[in-house]
């Protein structure tokens, strides 16, 4: 056991039982599973990508490239969880991954022995040679691929979204975030203040101080609880992954750990969307680690992770340490580490000859060739000092290689970087949208400079904010621990075997692969990135990218920054499926639109069809009937006696005014204001580019007062069309335009015996001509009768307030089924429209199609002033070889909707089948078309291709209209 | 961290077939004498954007430019027409609406559940409306009292969202 006798933030009195690879251990609360296997001895946590090399944990942190375990059972089960950024819960089960048959014995490292064949890019190379060479590579390449097994269960638990605004955003509760928002928070503004770890203190957690002469923690939780009880609102556990356009910022909250069951509100995760006024991201530094051969091994690890073992977690990773010093920060790490009973040698990397003064062994002048070790960790270091080789024994090798500002919002957010030669790092400056870094993500050292800085940042964000600054002094502070000497960071030096000197731990890019690739050509560092996959596992490169940008650079002989940086994609830390679904999952994917028949439908037991967000019947079989044999029956029933269908989907407009015709004539582009009184019209609208973008019918209600309906599909684009008409073009016109869409339910009633059902609802008790509107009551509720037909047949549509449909709905369903009718869905109704050669949107009104391309020339209104009049006298829009609609005959098998329409087998496309159908009581397959100048082409015979379905059949072209040309039929 | 959301219950009411007569007056004449017109008949004047007041027997509410909604059980639209003359157009829409009503103090809570709307600033309270989207469902919100807001969501997608905000709400606490 490595856990110390004290200290640590852990519960002491709550120990929490857990099993990592089949094995029960126990743990405190408060442990990561990271720190409560260290606190067993268990350092091998991992194995890596490729070469399946044994690996334990880099960092403590989110940063973590090694320690990736799955997590959880079920519908929990999440792969790819930073064991450092996984709180233990009692039962929580964990497995390691990427390796067979163990995590000990991982027969996958062999691909160690043959890394000379599978260096960087060795797939794109599997590419040379033919495709058959390929297909095997392919079977190997895919079975290697991969860290995690995905999920194979569906989510057990709830995710949902929720918004939040703000003046003041913070990301990031270390001493910088802190004190920035408790700044904002009693100048009243309201505060949002974001930290992914489990509590605030950030930094303060690892290296302990005195602020405002209290311990550090305590100022912490003091800060956080005072801008809680100022209204602010502290979310723990909780991510910063993205910063998008006009400050939006995406939080992922964390309500449990992975694999464990939420509370009663069975919520796993929320994703917030904030917009803030202003941002503060005190985000942090990371750690880099250092380069030399075996830099990967278990227990080799960062600096701040070692402090954070022993400060935080009350757990010493090792016994026999070695501190490599490429930055101050060693010194710190060493000397807690002899506090807690270590033994601890310093080895300053960079160039000095003493270091006085440390009540630790310090060796200057050293350059570490290697470490080596096994599965078990490290267990030496070869080194040179002053030029001399020497071994020493070791069982932990602590990494101080500086620090990298997190940047990674501030990139998202539109930022610049400049880079720092000293320290070598990029810090951000330059932000586009509203927000400012701080503290160590600004490469601000120190925690007093920290504090400082987020004071004088805070005080001039809330002045711009129009707060007065509250006028209070920085927080005075005493930090322990030693401080080093004071020497620049190490720039990047390597002295090792490149080969097993690693850059990206996770996806195992050496020094070498990027030495081979920037021999092979790859001098951009994005193809050098994609090439060698460097930064592009799961942690995103975050303790790697600056490594492999400098050797780059060092290789290009060029400065770092003139190398550049890869782009920060969101999202910081990765994120589950189920946050960025939220609640839109299972039943709640998209929300589903009801019809006001909705239950009276459901009674019926349809076939539903999904309609955009509607939800509409399809057909209504009988027992044992296919869909096909129902809706043939419901169309014959149509076409015979009499049919049945709910079309309150339509769009429904009332417009009133004395300039309501004046309106329509500028949206509809058919005459319109000549309707009589009583009277409608079939429309179409164009859009600005003279283009169809739908079609209805129009009806004068009353000398003012007018009906417009159009397609269900295009109801909201139309209600958004006739809104920008009326008030961004025609502001004048005295107008309203009322969406009565879901006000109004619609049935149609149609087939020859329609009228005679239908005039009993009439006030007058005979049924309306052709295209001529009645009106009507039923249990006094108020009818509203159109003749209008879109079956072909007599028909009727019959309007009336949604809340009193289903008393009509009984009635005439009654009646139609007593007179041997049917009722319809969209099959039928689909079938009726085409042998009638009804246009539909969405089938034949393309969006590329014009009044001239669908035979509706001559209703367009001769003078134009409607819209899109002056785009539809483009050249283009009138030249010869347009595709114009058709009616096609089957010549052999049924017509496939979809299919390419061709003189000759491999031949040009001329057209295609816009839609499928046959003759409801004749038989036989027909379909409607787009064919080139097809109008001057009727009786010509083609060949309508679909390679989808392997058919290719002959078909003859004839007129649009296979049923009732005349329209005897229709008009009673 | 403290949840403001603990302890506090959250109700829902849906009332779908005894909604309160719904209708919508669009004033296309900008002239102050149509406004006056308005105020004289309805006892308080429009509200203009983002408000609604409490008339006498029916509340009005601010739609958007130029349009209100006007809810009470006496309205008609023969009467509203009347009032509105030459001035505007009046058309019914009571079914066209699914009214749910979020009644309980956490009602902000539950309303940044999806929604894209600052519900949790200070001065969106009584007597405000606003109209947002929330679960791809165009929703207008009308703030009565401290405890009750009334959305109103197309009547087609009523069942949906009475759905969404019970799970949100269950979520809530």
């Amino acid at each position: 056991m490595s856990r110390l006798a004290a200290g640590g933030m852990v519960r002491r009195d709550r120990p929490v039982s857990f099993q990592f690879d089949g094995r029960t251990y126990q743990g405190l609360e408060g442990d990561t599973l990271a720190s409560a296997l260290l606190a067993n001895g268990v350092r091998l946590m991992g194995r890596s990508f490729k070469y399946h090399r044994p690996r334990g944990a880099l960092s403590a942190g989110v940063e973590e490239p090694n320690a990736l375990v799955q997590v959880g059972q079920g519908g929990r089960f999440e792969p790819n969880t930073r064991a450092t950024d996984l709180y233990l819960y009692d039962g929580l089960v964990a497995e390691s991954q990427n390796r067979w048959p163990g995590l000990a014995l991982d027969l996958g490292a062999v691909n160690g022995l043959i890394s000379r064949f599978i260096p960087a890019g060795f797939y794109y190379k599997t590419f040379f040679g033919g495709p058959k060479a390929w297909l095997v590579f392919e079977h190997f390449i895919r079975m290697a691929a991969g860290l995690g097994k995905p999920p194979t269960r569906p989510e057990a638990d709830a995710f949902e979204h929720r918004s939040a605004f703000c003046d003041l955003l913070v990301v990031g509760a270390g001493p910088a975030g802190l004190q920035a928002a408790l700044q904002a928070a009693r100048a009243g503004a309201r505060v949002i203040l974001v930290e992914q770890d489990r509590q605030v203190g950030g930094t303060i957690c690892r290296d302990p101080a005195l602020i405002e002469g209290q311990e550090g923690l305590a100022w912490a939780k003091a800060a956080g609880a005072e801008i809680l009880a100022a209204g602010g609102r502290v979310l723990l556990r909780t991510t910063a992954i993205g910063y998008w356009d006009h400050d939006l910022v995406t939080l992922v909250e964390r309500r449990v750990e992975a694999g464990q069951a939420p509370g009663l509100d069975g919520l796993s995760q929320r994703l917030w969307h904030v917009r803030a006024k202003r941002t503060i991201l005190a985000t942090g530094a990371l750690e880099r680690p250092l380069l030399f051969s075996g830099n990967d091994l278990p227990q080799v690890m960062l600096s701040t992770a070692v402090r954070t073992w022993i400060q935080r977690f009350g757990v010493l990773p090792g016994r026999r340490a070695l501190v490599l010093a490429g930055d101050d920060d060693a010194y710190r790490t060493a000397d807690l580490l002899q506090q807690a009973g270590a033994g601890v040698t310093l080895l300053e990397l960079r160039q000095t000859t003493t270091v006085p003064g440390q009540p630790f062994p310090v060796l200057t002048d050293v350059k570490v060739i290697k470490a080596t070790g096994g599965a078990g960790g490290v267990r030496a270091v070869e080194i040179t000092v002053k030029g001399q080789r020497q071994t020493l024994d070791c069982d932990l090798v602590a990494m101080a290689g500086g620090f990298s500002p997190v940047v990674h919002l501030h990139m998202q957010a539109g930022g610049a970087l400049d880079w720092h030669e000293a320290d070598g790092s990029f810090r951000p400056v330059s932000p586009r949208q509203n927000q400012i870094c701080c503290g160590a993500a600004n490469g601000t050292a120190g925690l007093a400079e920290t504090l400082a800085e987020a004071q004088a940042e805070a005080a001039a964000v809330l002045l711009t904010l129009g707060f007065n600054r509250p006028d209070l002094a920085p927080p005075s502070v005493q930090s322990a621990g030693s401080s080093g000497p004071g020497l620049p960071g190490l720039p990047l030096a390597s002295h090792g075997r490149a080969k097993t000197t690693f850059v990206d731990f996770q996806n195992d890019v050496t020094l070498s692969d990027i030495d081979l690739a920037w021999r092979e050509g790859y001098r951009s560092v994005e193809h050098l990135k994609r090439y060698t996959t460097l930064g592009m596992a799961t942690d995103q490169g975050k303790t790697s990218n600056i490594l492999g940008l400098t050797q780059l650079a060092a290789l290009e002989q060029r400065p770092v920054p003139a190398v550049g940086t890869t782009t920060f994609r969101p999202p910081y830390t990765p994120v589950t499926i189920g946050a960025l679904a939220g609640a839109a999952a299972g039943g709640h994917s998209a929300p589903r639109r009801r019809m006001p028949l909705h239950d009276q439908h459901q009674a019926l037991n349809p076939l539903w069809q999904p309609l955009g967000y509607w939800d509409r019947p399809r057909a209504y079989p009988r027992p044992g009937e296919t869909l096909h044999q129902a809706a043939l029956r419901e169309a014959r029933a149509t076409r015979t006696t009499v049919g049945l269908t709910d079309v309150s989907t339509l769009a429904k407009f009332d417009i009133q005014g004395p300039d309501a015709g004046v309106f329509l004539e500028r949206v509809c582009a058919t005459r319109v204001r000549q309707l009589a009184v009583g009277r409608g019209r079939y429309t179409f609208m164009l859009r600005e580019d003279g283009l169809l973008m739908d079609d209805g019918t129009v009806w004068r209600l009353a000398e003012d007062r007018w009906l417009l309906t159009s397609s269900s599909g295009g109801a909201d684009r139309m209600a958004a069309h006739l809104s920008y008409v009326r008030k961004v073009l025609a502001p004048e016109l005295k107008v309203s335009i009322a969406n009565v869409q879901e006000h109004w339910a619609a049935v149609a009633c149609a087939g020859p015996l329609a009228a005679s059902l239908i005039a009993p609802l009439l006030i007058d008790g005979a049924a309306p001509a052709h295209m001529g509107l009645g009106r009507g009551v039923l249990d006094g509720t108020p009818l509203l009768v159109l003749a209008a037909s879109y079956s072909g047949e007599r028909a009727f549509e019959i309007y009336l307030a949604a809340d009193q449909s289903a008393g009509l709905w009984r009635h005439l369903a009654d009646k139609v089924l007593a007179a041997d009718g049917a009722l319809y869905g969209l099959e039928a109704l689909e079938i009726l429209r085409i042998e009638k050669g009804h246009v539909v949107v969405g089938g034949e009104i393309d969006g590329r199609t014009t009044p001239g391309d669908l035979g509706m020339a001559k209703m367009l209104r001769p003078g134009g002033g409607y819209f899109g009049a002056q785009a539809l006298q483009r050249p283009a829009l009138q030249a010869p070889g347009r595709v114009q609609l058709v009616g096609l005959e089957a010549m052999g098998s049924v017509i496939p909707e979809g299919s390419m329409l061709l003189t000759a087998p491999g031949a040009a496309p001329e057209g295609h089948v816009t839609a499928a159908g046959l003759r409801v009581l004749q038989g036989g397959s027909i379909a409607l078309g787009l064919l080139r100048n097809g109008e001057a082409r009727l009786g010509e015979t083609l060949l309508a291709c679909s390679p989808t379905r392997g058919v290719t059949t002959p078909v003859k072209v004839v007129s649009t209209v296979f049923h009732d040309p005349a329209g005897e039929r229709y008009r009673g | 961290m403290i949840r403001l959301e603990n302890a506090i219950v959250a109700r829902l009411q849906v009332n779908l077939t005894d909604a309160e007569a719904l209708f919508r007056l669009e004033v296309w004449d900008p002239n102050p004498d149509c406004r006056a017109r308005f105020a004289s008949a309805f006892g308080l004047a429009l509200p203009g954007p983002g408000q609604s007041v409490q008339a006498d027997g029916f509340r009005i509410l601010w739609r958007e430019a130029d349009v209100w909604l006007l809810t009470g059980p006496d309205l008609s639209e023969t009467a509203l027409q009347t009032i509105a003359a030459e001035c505007g157009g009046v058309a019914e829409v009571t079914s066209g609406f699914a009214r749910i009503v979020l009644q309980g103090e956490a009602w902000r809570s539950l309303l940044t559940v999806g929604a894209v709307l600052d519900v949790e600033h200070p001065d969106f309270g009584p007597g405000r409306t606003a109209a947002t989207l929330i679960h791809h469902t165009p929703v207008l919100l009308d703030v009565q009292d401290d405890l009750t807001v009334v959305a109103y969501a197309p009547r087609s997608y009523g069942h949906e969202m009475l759905h969404f905000w019970q799970d949100a709400a269950r979520r809530i606490g």
